[in-house]
Order: C-alpha cells, then structure tokens, then sequence
C-alpha cells in the first residue's frame, strides 16, 4: 500500500545564516494494506519528520513515497500536485499529533463529524457517529457542545484521534496521539484503534509506550540519529 | 479535474514600461522599481490554478501585487500582458473577449470583496439596494423576488436584516463587509475574490465573519481566492498558498507546508515574523 524509497529530508534554514538541518537520511520501508507499522528511534531521529513527509507537510528533498490509491492508482506522494495531495487528505490519508490542530469556536461534536460531513454524509447522522466515537474514547457528554479550546490536553487528544478514526482513513498516520493520557482512556484508544485496524486502515504510528507498541504493531520500524 | 480558472503569466506594469522591466525586478533584484525606465512591475509572470470547491490564499506583504493581481482578475484592471481561462468558456482567454462578454463574465460567474468598502458599495444607497443592484446585473428583472433575495442573503451574512433599508455610509466597518459579501454572492458566482476582506476590523468581528465565510464556502459550493497579509486568515481559510514579492510568487503550497516547511528565504522571514 505504501512503499517510502531511499527518503531524505535536509532543512534550509535562511533566517539564520543559511543553515542546513538533516532531518533523516536515506530511510526506505514499506506497509501492507491493513498493518500496522509502529517507528521507533530516540527524539531527534527524524520520527516526526519522516510521518510529516508522507503527510506531505514537510516536502522531501529526496527519495520517493508510492501510495496506492484507492481511485487513482499508484502515486508518489513526494512529487505529487498540491492540489491532489488535498483530495487524498479529504478521501483517503488521515494524520492525527499529539497536538489538537482545529478550527477554533466550532463545538466538539461538530469537529469531529466535519470529515463525514465533506464526505457528503448527513449533518445529523455525522454527528451522531461522532457521539458514538467519543463515548467510545470515554470524553464526557458535558463536554460535546462546547469548544475543543476550553478542553484539558487529554480530552483534546481523544476528540482529535476521534476526528481521526472517524471517517476509516486507508492510511492513517499517528503521531504520539497519546502523549498526555491516563491509563483507562489510553485503553480506550488502543481498542478503537485495533477495532478500525479490522475494517482494513493502514497505520504507520510513533508512540513512546512500549505497551501501545506491543499492544497495536505488527512490525517496528527503528529510525537511528 | 481541469480548474475553475486557470492563470497564465498574468504581468501587470504601471509606467511606459521597457524590455529590461522584467529582468531587473523581482525577489532576486529586490525590487519592483525597473531600474532602467522606473516602471512599477506590479505583478508579473503569474501563473496559477483554482479548483472546485478550494480555497487559495495569497500572502505577501504591502506591495507585493496581491490586489493588483486580484482586481485584475475581475477587470477592474487591464494586463498588461496574461491569460486568463475559465472553467465554462475553456479555450477562450477572457482577456481577450469583449467589454461586453467580460461584463457578462464578472455579474455571472464572479464576486468580490474589497477590504475597503467604498470600493464595492454605494455608500448612499440602501444596504439591500446594493446587494439588488448585483442581483439586477445578472439579469434579475422581478423587483419582489429581488428583494427577498437580497433580504435572504443579508440573513445569511448575518447582517441586521432590519437595517437593510440603511445606506452603508450609516453601517459599521463589519456590517459593511457583510454587506459587501452577501453582494458578492448574490449571483451565485463560481468564484469569489476577497481581498483583505477583515484587516481593519476588531478581533472578535474578524473572527465571526471568517468563520461565516468558511460556512458559506461550503453551502454555496464557491471557490475562493484571500487574499491577506495575515498568516491566521491564511491557515483558517486556505487549503493552498502562493506567496507573493515584488510582484511574483515565490512560493506556491498546501497551507501546511508552507507554514511549516517553508522553502523560500521569503517564506521563512514571513513565517518567522507571526506574531
């Protein structure tokens, strides 16, 4: 499904003195539909940049990314349009971090049911799934109405991984989602995440609990500085 | 899937212009001033696509040729050399067609919202008689139907609808805007340029009217060009980014990419300057 070949991702800084920054170098791995590739490696090898690269937030400076498309068959996500990559993003590629990057002043509820709600899904069944998915990540009902702003950082992470998951992306990204939770609700995720494994996503994940890892992977994939 | 419109080398020059006017600007020459004819390149060589649907932001700052290019786009003023396709009369460059058709083109197809208001209303006339007045121009003739359309959209702006009988000389700044954009929209156009639409106006009023626009965008099903200087209306708003300098474009991304991955020395310097 997803084949990453020879990958390298160099910083240009200009702002300060034209510095250059390695982010990783020369990392080739590939994913069958429907596993899940855990990555590892020490902070500062390039874990979060390699899943920003595929994402296609960071743009490769070398190497190439052939996804598998659901519509448009085999496409290298390092040199493909702009303007594709964003239709792959609403259809087929999720990514979720550890930080909560919405719409600010839009409720709870309805952040979550947005991804339905492009894809063409009914306003009130979208939302009513999106309750169906929070309830799953254990976030309080009190809580749907309200704005993700006002929410502790571990509610946050859960209506982001909620937002996520909701539309069954092919190839969902996840970037130490689960940073800041407590034991009960990092169960919660780790079951929702099995559960959508079964309806065939693909994952590529970075975690630092060895329980996830254990707990979700089929492979690691160990990155070094 | 072909865009909606479709730019192609889009120059626009203010002075008598000569054949070093475009070598000699630009972000490398760090300038837009020709140094050999002192002609402004205003903006030059822009090419750019908009899809169905899609937000395009463009960003840059003063004098980087974001209105210029914009108001171009909607014949408010002439190229200096370009084309301009769209989506419904595919093989035809716009610019070429004739005062008439383009007339036709921009009541039809097209809206816009200046970020100053005297630009695109009539101060003195009622706020519902500017948004009737577009509905007019693309051919409405029923003066009843007119009204509750105008009435209707005014609504959906969120603008007081009992103070639609109200010249916008008597309007707030935001109210104007509102105004401005339920004009914009009357038409159902295809397309529609909001230039700077919220500088100027307080915190909490920017925000309510961009998040009114992100929710029109997807009911009216229109794509949109921003222009702004502000690097938060760019990310509320825009799926894709051009950067502009000196009249060209620098840099041409996903929004993400280019807030966080910044290629251009431009870009950088610009991202690094968010507040």
């Amino acid at each position: 499904m997803l084949e990453v070949k020879n990958l390298s991702k160099v910083f240009r800084l200009y702002t300060v003195g034209d510095k250059t920054i390695e982010g990783f170098r020369d990392v080739s791995l590939s994913v069958k539909t429907g596993e899940f590739l855990g990555i590892s490696g020490p902070s500062g090898a390039g874990k979060s940049s390699l899943l920003k690269c595929i994402y296609r937030t960071y743009i490769p400076t070398g190497g190439e990314i052939w996804y598998h498309s659901a519509k448009g068959g085999c496409v290298n996500l390092a040199t493909l349009p702009d303007y594709e990559v964003a239709i792959l993003r609403e259809r087929e590629i999720g990514y979720v971090s550890q930080f909560l990057n919405v719409i600010p002043r839009i409720p709870v509820v309805d952040v979550v049911a947005e991804p339905l709600i492009r894809m063409g899904i009914d306003t009130r069944e979208a939302r009513l799934e999106a309750v169906k998915v929070l309830e799953r990540l254990l976030v309080s009902s009190a809580l749907f109405d309200i704005y993700p702003a006002t929410m502790s950082g571990g509610e946050r992470q859960r209506v982001n991984i909620a937002r996520a998951v909701i539309g069954c992306p092919r190839l969902l990204l996840l970037d130490e989602p689960t940073a800041s939770l407590d034991k009960r609700s990092m169960a919660a995720v780790i079951d929702l995440l099995k559960n959508i494994k079964e309806k065939e996503t693909t994952m590529i994940g970075i975690f630092h609990d060895p329980l996830i890892i254990d707990g979700l992977s089929d492979r690691v994939f160990r990155m070094t500085d | 899937m072909a865009p909606v419109l479709k730019l192609k080398n889009i120059t626009r020059l203010f002075g008598k212009g000569c054949p070093s006017c475009l070598e000699s600007t630009g972000p490398d020459a760090d300038t837009n001033v020709c140094s050999h004819c002192g002609t402004v390149v205003a903006c030059a060589c822009v090419s750019l696509d908009l899809y169905h649907d899609e937000i395009l932001g463009i960003m840059g700052e003063s004098g980087s040729g974001k209105s210029t290019l914009l108001k171009t786009l909607h014949f408010d003023i002439a190229v200096s050399s370009g084309e301009i396709y769209f989506e419904n009369c595919a093989d035809i460059n716009l610019l070429t067609m004739s005062p008439f058709e383009k007339r036709r083109i921009r009541n039809f197809e097209m809206g816009i919202v200046y970020q100053n208001p005297h630009l695109g209303l009539k101060m003195e006339v009622s706020s519902g008689g500017n948004v009737a007045e577009k509905l007019l121009m693309a051919g409405w003739k029923n003066i009843d139907k007119t009204r509750k359309r105008s009435r209707s959209l005014l609504r959906e702006t969120e603008f007081p609808v009992g103070r639609m009988d109200e010249p916008p000389k008597n309007l707030s700044g935001g109210e104007q805007q509102r105004v401005q954009i339920a004009r914009a929209l009357s038409s159902n156009p295809k397309v529609l340029f909001l230039d700077e639409m919220t500088t100027g106006l307080d915190l909490s009023v920017q925000a309510r009217i961009l998040d009114m626009l992100r929710s029109l965008q997807k009911r009216f099903h229109v794509s949109m060009i921003v222009v702004s200087h502000d690097l938060g209306v760019i990310r509320l708003l825009a799926q894709r980014t051009a950067v502009m300098k000196y009249g060209r474009v620098v840099e041409l991304g996903l929004t993400d990419q280019i807030l966080e991955d910044p290629r251009h020395p431009y870009t950088q310097l610009l991202v690094n300057s968010e507040l």
